[in-house]
Formats: C-alpha cells, structure tokens, sequence
C-alpha cells in the first residue's frame, strides 16, 4: 500500500484520538451534573431550557407582591428542575399579557444561592419565615426587573413543562399568591450552557474572592518563575559561556546536572520541614523559589550563548562595554528563542505543577489551579454525585492563559529542539 | 607562598567579582533547594526522625532495613514497575509512530504538527480531570463502550485488575511533546542520504526501514530511559486519578504516606535514597548513551 496514504489514515486517525478527550472536557463543562450521569452519554453539547412562567395580576397587585409571589414560586420549583436540563426560570407578570414585571433566576444563581437561602428542603413556609433574607439575596443579585415592558409571547413546553406547571400552581396554592399562574413555556437558552462556568467563578464568593484568585496565584507562580529563570539563569549560563574558564564551565554543569539525578522525593520532605520553619507555607514563595535550579533551563541558554560569536564579546570590550552591559544589551536582543523556549517550558512546568504546590499552599485562598480543581474535584457536590461539568468548567478555564502562551510561544518550540539538540 | 599569592591576586581579580556576580545567586539556589536538602534526607535517613526535637535517635541502617524487609515496599516498586511496563506497551511506539508518518505528509503538514502539539498547551490537571469522569463508574464513556464490547461495567480506577490498565490507557494517544521529539529527530537526518536512496529506487517504506528508523534509534533509546526514570517517579497523576488507592500505590506514594501520614519521616528518606538509587544507575546508562550517540 502506497505510504502515503497509510500516512494521512494512520495521521488523521490518530489526531482525531489526541483531541477528543478536549472535546470531551468542553461538552461536559456545559452539561448539568445530572447529564454527566446519564448513560448513554450525549455526545454533543444541547442548549438547555429555561422556564418562562406568566403571571396575570389582579388590580391594584404591586411590586412587592410580585417579589414575594416570585420567591414562593421561583425557589421550590427550582428544586424540582435540577433534573431536567434546567437554564433557569424566568417569572413575567402583567395585565393581558402585557408584561409589567419580571424576574430571572438562572440555574447559576440556583446552585450559588439556595445553598446560602435554603440549606436544606425548601418549602412554602420556610420561604415565609425566612422572606426578608430571601429578597434581600434576589435584590443583590439583581434578580428583579420591576419596570419591565413587552408583549408576553407564549411559547410552546417540553416533555417536562407540564410537571413544571403542576408544581407551579400547586405552591402558588399553597402560599396563596395573589396573582394566577396563566401559562407555562420554555425556551432553548444558549448561555444556559456555561452555567457551570458562573458558578466556578463565583462560588469562592462568599470567602470574598472568585475564581480569579486561583488564576492569580498559578500566574504569579509561572510568570516569576520565568523572570527568575531568564535573569539569574540566564546570567549563570553567560558566566559559563564566556566568563570562566572550559574546565570550570564543566565543573558547573556537573554542579548543576547532578541535581537533576536527585529525584524531588528525595528533597521533598526536608524542604517541607525548611518551608516550616521560615513560616512560608500558604505563601507562593514557597513554590517560586525552590523552582529555580533547573539544569535543563541552564543547558539551553549556555548552548545558545556559545553559538553567539565570541567576536562580539571581544569587540564590545574593548568598546569599554561591562560584563553586565554586555549580557543584558547585546546578549538578551540576540537571543529571543532561546528566551521563549525557556519562558515556555518554564511556565508550562510551574503551571502544571501539583505535588509541591499542594502541600505547602493547602489553604483554600493560596491554592493554585491544579490543586484546587483537585480537592473540589474529590468533594461530593450538593446533589451527593461529584460534580464533572464544574471540575471541566474550571479546567477549561484553566487551560486558557497556557494555551495563549502555547500559541504565543509554539514556533520557537521546534526551533529550541533543533538548535539545543534537545532529547527530553 | 607564590601559588597562595597567586590564588589570591585571582580572587581579588575585577574579572572574579564578575564571575561571582553572575554565577553565586543563581548557584545559591541550587545549594540552598536541592544540595541542602538532599544531604538532610541521606543524613536524617540514619535517625529515628523525632518531629518535636529533630533529628531524634540514631537509627543506623535500620531504616534501610525495615525498607527493605517491608512487603508494602516491594509491592508499591511492583505497582510501579507494572506502570511503567504498562505505558511501554501502550505509548511507547505511538509516538514514533505518528512522527514517521507525520514526516511522509507533504500537503498541511504544518497543521498536522500543530494540531498533534494541542495536547501539550492543555494543563495535566485538566487533561487528568477528563480521564477521570471517562472511568467514572456512573456517566463515563469507560463504561458505555466496555458494556457495548460485551465487557461488563468496571470501577476501573479502583479494581485491583483494572487500575493499572486504566491509569496507563491514556499513552495510547501519544502525540504532545513525545511525539514532537521523533519529530525533530526525523528532520535532523541528512537528506542527501534520502536523495541517494531514491537514486538507488528505494520506495517509501524502505526509506523509512532502512534510513528513517536506524537513524533514530538514538533518540529512541534515551526515551525509553527517560520514560523509565520518569515512570519510577510516577506521583501526580495516580494521586489526582485514585487518591493512593491501595490497589496502585506507586513508590513515591508509599513514600508520601510514610512521612505525612504514618509521620515516619526517617523511612520516608531512606525509601527516598533508594528509590533514587535506583533511578541514579538508569540515569547513568542514559547520560552514557547520549554521550555515545552524540559522538556518532
């Protein structure tokens, strides 16, 4: 058989293979977790529903009772739609299908909120006792849209808006609301798929951060490493190129590659004792410094640096140019790849980092992304089932800044293995 | 007298302030993160290690002793050699593989390549996420395809007979940065010897046989160490995948629980020193054979 082809089947073939399992993490991140179960699994992402209920109003109906009629409608339904491919609710109320009043919740604002209202079952009289605090939390989140105007436009159901309707009329009975359930419909909601992101950037809310905090730490990790890593590094692998002698340059290679026989392991458990003891743990210094010896950093730039003509370093000497000057004015410009190459690795390495990291930042606030992803990864979430869809959530946002450095960076990675002879 | 007076002329030499200026913080590091510490391990792996008043009683080798006498030990280095057969037998050849085919694509090539990079601008924990829910025994595709081949549903991180199987399945894909590697290899042979070939009317697969492969073998052979090391090490992903489960404790791990959970420091070390024995000798064959390869 022609080479050729077996080379574009066995290629494509394969490609398909190595990306699907990123498929697989973007389409679980827009399910709900109850989806994530199902079996078989749905293979391509679906928009899910959101519930829009119209209420008619009775004369003289005001605004508060339209919050209060909201909240004895909008959360014990909620508790009912966790099950079906459920967007959010959407309560509208008005005269003659004029619309006066509306109300959003989103499925988001459902799993971040009824937590904090609602601890355990909800029901009609928890939701009267505890009234103020439940406006309150839909005020601040800005749930209400109380001058609202439009032409309620009715819309058809799915196979699970009748249950929905039941429920409806059954808790506007039971707390006796003052307007009339008219019509139940639902709509197809498309930023109803990233709900699993919202939550996984606002449910460290309550602590007083989001999920921004754990991007923060994992960059300022990765970027000071890089800086680290071209200056002193970088300066260290000057000296050997062009300041010392061959012999002592040699002697300092086998000074920085013996560390890499020891494996961390090995190292591990006294660091942790010294991190102890100096009171950095749950400080990120305690993850940058212990990163800068890297031996494979130092081989690149000392190769890179000796294939720059030594010439240039005679030339600017006796232009009267210091050591430092020409490190930093003549060596740095020339050697753009090799800089790349090493801010590359570098940030990919302390990105992905997880052993080290998890044991000394092992507070929530400190955290960086793969740890934290770990420990909720491992929590049973509120339904009791581990919720996938948020761990792919917060994965996939954590894979955006390595990526953008991956695009950014990508075609001097081929470069820096030609021209370093890099094996590994 | 004149040798002193001349280490010291040396010493005070602008030209040795500059050299240390350059090359002493970046080395201070490498002293102070790893030379420090590792004399620590190999000094605290001949103590009783007491927490409350370090290093505690002098221990001799029975550190060593008990590690090597203890059973979790030797099963934990069995799981770990398992793994690492494992992930030869499937992610050794991938590849190699995808790189030799890459190098027969003329037409988009350069999206083929790109495209087999994505992987490696994924972060592990995100990578290692999915492998997770896809062996879940509930809602994973594991299962759902298993089933379809008439293999039954499995909890196939936590059997013993499955998670081995399933914490090396992955390799199977290949690509990333492995891939990249052959890759490179393949591009840096001559391509006079391929025009010579041609001459003498070799086709493709003789091509690839007869001057391709040989000439990466190199290449090949350090990967296969390298491979080795890093699967004596194996931690991260069995951690994130089972949490140590019993049935895939790997040495590191044995390691881990010893002096975090079983707070035995003075074993955890000397385990540490020989797991890196251990490691030491294959490194060493791997730096011997670089040396070679490079030299032809």
């Amino acid at each position: 058989m022609s080479l050729r082809i077996v080379a574009y089947v066995f290629t494509i073939l394969f490609l398909i293979m190595l990306l699907f399992p990123i498929y697989w993490l973007f389409t679980t991140s827009t399910k709900d977790v109850m989806q994530s179960y199902e079996t078989p699994p749905e293979m391509f992402p679906t928009m899910p529903y959101t519930y829009e209920v119209y209420l008619e109003v009775p004369d003289g109906y005001t605004a508060e009772d339209f919050r209060e009629d909201s909240a004895y409608l909008a959360w014990p339904v909620a508790n009912e739609c966790t099950n079906r491919r459920f967007a959010g609710l959407r309560i509208m109320a008005g005269y003659n299908g004029m619309i006066q009043y509306k109300c959003e919740i989103s499925s988001s604002d459902f799993k971040l909120y009824k937590s904090e209202l609602f601890p355990g079952a909800v029901s009609v009289n928890i939701i009267r006792n505890t009234m103020e605090k439940v406006l309150s939390v839909m005020d601040r989140e800005k749930m209400f849209s109380l001058n609202s105007s439009g032409v309620y436009a009715q819309r058809g159901g799915n196979e699970y808006s009748d249950a929905v309707e039941a429920d409806l009329n059954r808790f506007a009975e039971e707390a006796s609301i003052k307007a009339t359930v008219s019509s139940v419909g639902t709509q197809r909601s498309f930023s109803g798929m990233f709900s699993s992101y919202v939550v996984a950037w606002l449910r460290f809310e309550t602590s007083g951060y989001t999920f921004f905090r754990f991007v923060q730490n994992s960059l300022i990790i990765s970027i000071a490493g890089v800086l680290l890593q071209w200056l002193l590094t970088g300066m260290f692998a000057y000296a050997m190129a062009r300041l010392v002698s061959a012999k002592t340059s040699r002697i300092l290679m086998v000074f920085a590659i013996l560390t890499m026989m020891i494996p961390s392991i090995v190292i591990v458990l006294p660091l942790y004792g010294m991190i102890e003891r100096l009171q950095l743990k749950n400080n990120l210094i305690a993850v940058i410094l212990p990163a800068v010896p890297s031996a494979m950093n130092l081989f690149l730039f000392k190769n890179f640096f000796e294939g720059i003509p030594n010439d240039l370093n005679e030339a600017a000497r006796v232009d009267g140019a210091s050591e430092l000057r020409i490190f930093f004015q003549l060596y740095v410009p020339l050697s753009v790849p090799i800089f790349s190459v090493v801010a590359m690795l570098t940030f990919t390495g302390a990105w992905n980092e997880f052993f080290w990291p998890s044991l000394v930042l092992n507070q929530e606030p400190y955290m960086t992304l793969p740890v934290i992803i770990n420990a909720l990864m491992n929590a049973p979430g509120s339904s009791g089932l581990r919720d996938y869809p948020l761990s792919m959530a917060m994965s996939v946002i954590a894979a955006v800044p390595i990526f953008i450095v991956f695009l950014f960076f990508q075609k001097y990675l081929t470069e820096g293995m030609v021209f370093t002879g890099l094996k590994g | 007298m004149i040798r002193l007076q001349a280490i010291r002329k040396k010493v005070l030499s602008r030209k040795f302030a500059v050299c240390c200026l350059f090359i002493i913080p970046c080395a201070a590091f490498y002293v102070i993160f790893r030379y420090w510490p590792f004399l620590q391990s190999l000094f605290y792996s001949f103590f009783h290690y007491d927490y409350m008043n370090p290093p505690g009683d002098w221990a001799g080798f029975d550190n060593y002793i008990n590690t090597f006498r203890s059973s979790v030990f030797w099963t934990s280095l069995w799981t770990t050699v398992k793994l690492f057969l494992l992930s030869l037998a499937f992610g050794f050849l991938v590849p190699i593989l995808q790189a030799l085919f890459l190098a027969e694509i003329k037409r988009g090539k350069a999206t083929f390549r790109y495209m087999y990079l994505i992987p490696a601008g994924i972060p592990s924990i995100a990578t290692l996420a999915v492998w997770k829910y896809i062996w879940n025994p509930q809602g994973g595709l594991a299962n759902v395809i298993s089933s379809a081949l008439g293999f039954g549903t499995h909890d196939w991180l936590f059997e013993p007979n499955t998670a081995l199987f399933a914490l090396r399945f992955s390799c199977i894909l290949g690509g990333g940065l492995g891939m990249m590697i052959y890759f490179v290899a393949i591009n840096n042979i001559d391509s006079e010897i391929y025009s010579a070939a041609k001459i003498d009317g070799a086709n493709g697969w003789q091509q690839m046989f007869l001057i391709t492969i040989p000439n990466i073998l190199g290449t090949i052979g350090i990967q296969f160490l390298l491979t080795l090391t890093s699967s004596l090490l194996t931690f991260d992903d069995v951690y994130i995948l089972t949490g140590g489960a019993e049935s895939s404790q790997t040495v590191v791990m044995g390691i881990y629980r010893k002096a975090f959970s079983e707070l035995n420091m003075g074993q955890g070390m000397a385990m540490s020193v020989v797991i890196m024995l251990i490691t030491l000798s294959v490194s060493i064959v791997q730096i011997k054979l670089q040396y070679r390869d490079n030299k032809g």
